[in-house]
């Protein structure tokens, strides 16, 4: 399997943060001291078995009260000045789940170019100004993976949830089939158009310390790297595409490797040799 | 695109220097501000 180290890595990012069993038994949530710590992933807080906050509901939380979480924006931008999209690509639940429906065989489509503007209304609008002005956590109220990992367990589990259940919770679940139906004919279109996390992350993929290096001298252009791609970009043309997650599926072609931002020459070569290398 | 050795590369280390000590200076203003605390209890008592 070409991908199984990829695979490990987002079992373990969707069991880890969701290790709390006991929530489920009893239904209640985790309320030890982990859950002071955001997790670098989109993991729905209120999952009866999450271990950690969801950093994109601790955001909208402050936003509400007029203020800003500098512990969530310190968190993120650690995690992002580090590895940049790198956590969309290797650890996170929803991710992982897009991946595997898109293996599912069928009419296929692309994504237009625009929609990827889109996670940053997404990020102003339902994570900072909505909740500023409403004093209403938005995103979270429509959020697809509070839906599947949150709303839908309490739904099942408690009858009192399940008295409480309105209108909203039908948008929330229509929000939710409709990108489990799409990602089964386009390449993780949550992630792409919709995600805030990945919207914040994805401003950190020029300036992080990992980055993607591209050999112009071994390069083909044959374009498989496009074909492999869980986002569908082409890295020979910009390996630090705001879209790239950096699960490395690319790096099965030698012209594509992980290198740092302090690496000039990452695939070797002679002294000062400006054209050899291109780290983007 | 910038090739390796160019302005555009040059510039590439001094940017992350410069977001890892932002990153760092507002994780550390957060915990300062006692955040975490309120982020559990944002968490535990959703």
């Amino acid at each position: 399997m070409r991908y199984l180290k990829r695979r490990i890595f987002q079992g373990l990012g969707t069991v880890l943060p969701n290790a709390w069993l006991p929530g489920f038994l009893s239904a209640s949530l985790y309320q030890g001291p982990m859950k002071g710590v955001c997790t670098p992933l989109l993991n729905c807080y209120a999952c009866p078995s999450a271990l950690l906050s969801c950093p994109i509901g601790t955001l909208q939380h402050f936003a509400a009260a007029g203020n800003v979480s500098w512990y969530a924006v310190g968190t993120l931008s650690v995690v992002g000045g580090s590895v940049g999209r790198m956590t969309c690509g290797t650890l996170c639940p929803f991710g992982a789940l897009q991946d595997l429906l898109y293996k599912f065989r069928g009419w296929k489509a692309s994504l237009p170019h625009w929609t990827r503007y889109l996670r940053y209304a997404v990020l102003a609008g339902l994570v900072f100004i909505i909740p500023y002005l409403t004093r209403e956590s938005w995103f979270s109220k429509l959020c697809p993976v509070g839906t599947l990992m949150g709303g839908l367990p309490w739904v099942t589990m408690n009858a009192g949830v399940r008295s409480m259940v309105r209108s909203l919770f039908w948008v929330k679940i229509a929000i939710l089939l409709f990108f489990v139906t799409t990602s089964t004919m386009v390449k993780r279109p949550f992630c792409r158009a919709a995600c805030p996390l990945g919207a914040i992350f994805s401003l950190f993929n020029k300036a992080s310390f990992l980055q993607l290096a591209w050999d112009p001298d071994t390069c083909t252009k044959c374009g498989k790297c496009q074909v492999i791609c869980p986002v569908d970009i082409r890295p020979d043309r910009n390996p630090t595409d705001p879209d790239c997650l950096r699960c490395l599926d690319c790096t099965l072609c030698p012209s594509l490797k992980l290198t740092t931002v302090f690496h000039r020459q990452p695939f070797g070569g002679t002294a000062a040799p400006a054209t050899s290398a291109r780290v983007l | 695109m910038a090739e390796a050795g160019s302005g555009a590369m040059k510039g590439r280390p001094v940017a992350f220097l410069v977001t890892a000590a932002g990153a760092v200076l507002a994780l550390l203003c957060g915990i300062f501000r006692k955040e975490i605390a309120e982020v559990l209890i944002n968490g535990a008592l959703l």
